[in-house]
């Protein structure tokens, strides 16, 4: 008889591992990457500075900013980094938490799969559990008026504590929240607060950081067209416009066939009149400024000169979009369709200023701005990276209380207080899954106790006294003090998180376990390196005829 | 229509495509057997050399970083030495460097042939013209003298090392920002400018793959701001790419790519991406390959070789003497409809066997036997908007039909090569705009340019019965086809390049010195691009063609 023979079902290049080896490689995965950014929670949290192959540098403690930089190879690390911006663009904020979070609930799940406990029961253990935090949550989550400035300054003030500009904190936080309600936008019931098309940060090196503020307009890194045109106006009258000033060539293949020379002189003296024509529609409008997304001609600035109108040329679109909104113009695609509504006068300044070597365009104090832009000052372009995304995260934490006025204490109460509520509700479970659930409320004691140890407290006296806090009623936004490692109430420290940003946080630190857990299998298909290589270099030869 | 042009190189894949570019044209100067048909005088300027004789120098500025470029030949430094010590320092100067020059070149062959006497095969033989590895930097096969004023070698960056190289598209874009640098330029360009006639346009050479399309991006819109109505064409080179890279540089590379061809194209009159490589993506594909020759993809000397010999012949329209079209008109036929980007094609050398006839070496092959050298997968052609296409060296005599009798084809009823071409490209792409041109001159391989022709190939480049005995003097010409095309396939090259980028997460190195609004900015107006090569909804591609033609 024909003893059984290997078959190969997979090619030979792919690479397989199954079974319990998956399991504890996705788990070491994940927690390595949790590893790396645990150190950058919290108030104490420290800085890294990355080096990457261009040479390039970036100093941070933004969770997300960091593993953007890092190059991994393991796929269920690549899934762990795409978690934490899968969470900066929803929120923005809990970037680090998320994975320290994500990474923890795994390797608590490491010791059930060694008791040979079936992955899909912890799945739904889990499942069950988040279900809970979410209800929980909820109820712990406390209205906000966000009318009130100081207590609005206050919420993004604790989400900026954490990060490097917090020896300003107090101006950073009256940008964001200047910034945030100036793109508020209310239409028909409809709220919206779009940050990132209406309030853009701007970046110039030099000067102090005290210089940085918001405008009340919009700037852009443009000079005018011709150096005779004025560079200060008040009261501006803007046209925006997405066309060239510029002679169209026809959509279409042309053949011009000239037989005299006065034909030739006509259909230049055309394509003048061309631009004369538009260069007359714009002037019957009477604008100061006319901004265009794309070139203007010579012709064109003689023109507009002549007619004391300044011109500014390549505006990039999201910045026209901005202006328009600043300064209440619409843009416009066609000169001959300009008509008086289309011009905004909003903006009461324009002005063009020489800062270091470059010419940049205000256009400022507007009566009503829909968008506005941040201008940043530092010492170099790495603290202003920086700079920027940490008050990239404060916009965020802002936009997300206008969104939902709901708050959450901060300074892993939160935490203490779901793990708690989590604990007592396993007790009245039966049956294997309760041991899942509660290690899910163990998992939750990580952020209270990474926080401890950044800042180099006992941790376990100070968990175990918080744990003994948290069974107390009444006394569920007890937290860790991120700067002392002292146990404090957070209703007095006045550290709240949005509660859109702890949800977040946890339905997706939750999720991504889940999904790691469910697999068994890695198969990956990528050829080797050197195979590929000979081929190459074997192509040109071989085909000779 | 007389006019000139100013070309510009920028960076050093540039300058490799541009010094085999500019040994063509002299090889062609030399070689006093054809009718002068192209105008050397639209890209060569015709100074005072040494001793008052008048030497051709490019019309050239050539950006290039530091290390690029190794020491120009001393004889070569400039046009205008000082008058009264012409006789004896020029005779001093050319003996020891040509001493010394050969021999250097002649050691390493030897050292080639003996390290790898497979791969040096039967052409080798010429001393000094084989691709001796000593030839590294594009100044070592440079054989034209440089005007003082055409070399600027940017000190910002290296050439080549571990860090400060200008890899991305935002370092090339701020280099130009600088006063200092645009004002270099703008010195070098009015120079060339002004002693002009009548300045027909602009020759951008510009590398594709690294910071230099930042560059490029803002030299073209410079020129468009400047000239604006002068021609501005753009070609966007790439070398052939190895295999496999880090998988951080080749997406930079495709950043730099795919930002360089939105821009140039934004503000030249014609765009044309032209490379070896199988494809732009991040995916490597094996390189282009020709019939009859070897070379040797991973060396710039062989593949720029290549590049320069196309390029050659594609801008021959408008540099015709008898031609009426100036850039701009070159640039118009093809660039209708916002399709400002065109693919390449060439066939290196033109297959035809030594004595038979256009008609027939036309009628033998289904398809018109070139290569695309714009780099996407699809090698089939299906049909075009317009297209321009020249023909070299097929002499006038072997043009019409050899056997007087019965014409065998209507290819053969035809008179002039023109016609033939013409009818031929007309029953081959119906519908499409096409121009040709029919040259006698043929394209000059003589050294520096590489000896890597297959031993089927004549003398001239025609096509043996069987494989030529060792010949020492190798290929001395050869004839060329090639054509510029507006075709649906480059639909599938902008968009696959927007495919690629798009489900990429913004940030990393690559972004140096770009605002993340720039590049959706820039994505846009490719797929924007893209759209106009698309053929998909039936009705309205096919009423374009019928307009054109």
């Amino acid at each position: 008889m024909m003893g059984p023979r290997p078959v190969l079902v997979l090619s030979q290049n792919t690479k397989r591992e199954s079974g319990r080896k998956v399991q504890t490689g996705n788990i070491t995965a994940a927690k390595t990457i949790a590893d790396i950014i645990r150190t950058c929670l919290g108030p104490r949290a420290m800085m890294k500075m990355l080096l990457d192959p261009m040479g390039g540098i970036v100093m941070t403690n933004d969770g997300n900013a960091i593993l953007r930089e890092i190059q991994v190879q393991h796929p269920a690390a690549k899934s762990m980094i795409e978690i934490s911006r899968t969470q900066d663009e929803e929120v923005g904020d809990g970037t680090t938490s998320v994975i320290i979070l994500a990474g923890e609930m795994l390797s608590v799940a490491e010791h059930f799969l060694e008791q040979q406990m079936h992955p899909t029961v912890i799945i739904w253990a889990y499942r069950k559990a988040l279900d809970d935090m979410i209800s929980i949550l909820k109820k712990i989550g406390t209205p906000v008026d966000v009318n009130n400035k100081e207590m609005m300054l206050k919420i993004i003030k604790s989400a900026i504590n954490t990060k490097a500009i917090n020896r300003w904190s107090d101006l950073a936080c009256s940008i964001a929240l200047d910034a945030v309600k100036t793109v508020e936008f209310e239409e028909n019931g409809r709220k919206e607060i779009d940050i990132k098309k209406y309030a853009k940060v701007e970046k110039i090196p030099g000067g102090f950081s005290e210089d940085s503020c918001v405008l009340r307009g919009i700037m852009v890194n443009k000079d005018v067209t011709h150096p005779r045109m004025r560079r200060l106006i008040k009261n501006p009258r803007i046209v925006l416009l997405d066309c060239s000033l510029e002679y169209k060539k026809g959509e279409s293949q042309t053949d011009i066939e000239i037989t005299r020379e006065e034909d030739f002189a006509r259909i230049l003296q055309m394509e003048e009149e061309y631009i004369q024509q538009m260069c007359e529609d714009l002037i019957r409008v009477k604008p100061d400024l006319v901004i265009t997304e794309k070139g203007v001609s010579d012709l064109a600035q003689h023109y507009l000169m002549r007619a004391n109108i300044t011109a500014i040329r390549r505006v990039r679109k999201t910045d026209n979009n901005r202006i328009a909104r600043a300064c209440g113009a619409r843009i416009v695609s066609r000169t001959d369709e300009l008509r008086e509504e289309d011009v905004g006068t909003g903006a009461r300044l324009f002005e063009v200023k020489k800062i270091g070597d470059e010419y940049f365009a205000f256009i400022t104090d507007c009566k009503d701005p829909k968008a506005c832009t941040i201008i940043l000052r530092g010492a170099s372009k790495e603290i202003l990276a920086e700079v920027e995304r940490n008050l990239q995260d404060a916009m965020q934490v802002c936009r997300n209380v206008l969104m939902d006025p709901q708050l959450v204490p901060g300074g892993g109460a939160t935490e203490m207080a779901v793990a708690h509520a989590l604990t007592e509700r396993s007790k009245g479970m039966t049956g294997v899954e309760q041991w899942p659930y509660r290690a899910v409320a163990q998992a939750l004691e990580v952020i209270p106790r990474t926080l401890i140890q950044n800042c180099g407290a006992s941790t376990i006296r100070v968990l175990t006294s918080l744990r003994a806090k948290h069974t107390q009623e009444g006394s569920q936004t007890w937290g860790v003090n991120g700067e002392t490692g002292a146990l404090v109430d957070m209703k007095e420290l006045g550290i709240w998180e949005p509660l859109a940003v702890k949800l977040q946080t946890y339905k997706t630190a939750v999720e991504t376990a889940v999904l790691l857990l469910r697999i068994d299998d890695i198969v990956s298909g990528h050829k080797k390196k050197g195979d590929n290589q000979s081929k190459q270099s074997a192509a040109p030869e071989a085909t000779q005829e | 229509m007389l006019g000139e042009a100013v070309t510009l190189q920028l960076g050093h894949y540039s300058g490799c495509v541009g010094a085999h570019w500019w040994g063509l044209q002299a090889a062609a100067l030399r070689s006093p057997a054809e009718p002068a048909e192209l105008r050397a005088a639209a890209l060569l300027r015709f100074g005072r050399g040494p001793g008052g004789t008048e030497s051709p120098a490019p019309r050239l500025v050539a950006l290039e970083l530091k290390g690029g470029v190794g020491a120009l030949r001393p004889d070569e430094a400039g046009t205008e030495p000082p008058v009264s010590w012409d006789g004896a320092i020029a005779d001093y100067r050319d003996r020891d460097c040509a001493s010394r020059d050969t021999g250097s070149r002649r050691g390493d062959a030897a050292g080639d042939a003996k390290g790898n006497p497979g791969a040096a095969g039967p052409g080798a033989a010429p001393a000094g013209s084989q691709d001796a590895p000593s030839v590294r930097l594009w100044s070592d096969y440079l054989n034209v003298p440089l005007h003082p004023k055409s070399l600027y070698v940017i000190r910002q960056y290296l050439h080549d090392g571990d860090c400060g190289c200008l890899e991305a598209f935002g370092q090339g874009e701020s280099l130009l920002q600088d006063p200092a640098c645009v004002e270099e330029l703008e010195d070098r360009l009015h120079f060339y400018v002004e002693e002009c006639d009548y300045l027909q346009g602009f020759q951008v050479l510009c590398d594709l793959h690294n910071g230099f399309s930042g560059v490029g991006a803002k030299v073209t819109e410079l020129l468009h701001d400047e000239y604006s109505r002068k021609g501005i064409l753009t070609w966007g080179l790439t070398p052939a790419l190895s295999a496999v890279g880090d998988p951080q540089k080749s997406f930079c590379r495709l950043m730099n790519t795919a930002l360089g061809i939105a821009h140039l194209s934004r503000h030249s009159s014609l765009f044309c991406p032209l490379s070896l490589s199988g494809s732009l993506g991040l995916k490597p594909e094996p390189p282009v390959t020709f019939p009859y020759i070897n070379y040797n993809a991973s060396l710039n000397y062989h593949s720029s070789a290549i590049l320069a010999a196309a390029l050659d012949t594609l801008t021959a329209p408008y540099r015709l003497c008898s031609s009426q079209a100036s850039m701009l008109h070159f640039a118009d036929s093809l660039t209708f409809s916002g399709r400002k980007v065109v693919a390449a094609w060439a066939a290196l050398p033109f297959p035809a066997l030594s004595g038979s006839s256009l008609p027939d070496v036309l009628s033998a092959h289904q398809d018109l036997p070139w290569k695309l050298l714009s780099s996407w997968k699809e090698q089939k052609v299906s049909s075009c908007f317009a297209q321009s296409v020249v023909l070299r060296g097929m002499c006038q005599e072997k043009a019409t039909s050899s056997c007087p009798g019965q014409p065998r084809s209507p290819l053969h009823s035809c008179e002039s090569p023109g016609q033939v071409l013409q009818h031929h490209l007309h029953s081959q792409f119906p519908g499409a705009f096409s121009t040709c041109q029919v040259l006698q001159q043929p394209c000059h391989t003589q050294p520096p340019f590489p000896q890597f022709f297959s031993p089927l190939l004549s003398r001239r480049g025609f096509l043996l019965d069987r494989a030529q005995g060792f010949s020492s003097a190798g290929v001395q010409s050869m004839p060329v086809l090639a054509a510029l095309q507006s075709c649906p396939g480059l639909h599938s090259l902008l968009s696959g390049l927007c495919r690629e980028l798009r489900p990429r997460r913004w940030g990393g190195s690559c972004a140096a010195g770009l605002e993340q609004d720039d590049f959706q900015e820039a994505l846009e107006e490719l797929r924007t691009l893209a759209q106009c090569y698309e053929t998909g909804c039936g009705a309205a591609g096919s009423e374009e063609e019928g307009d054109s033609d």
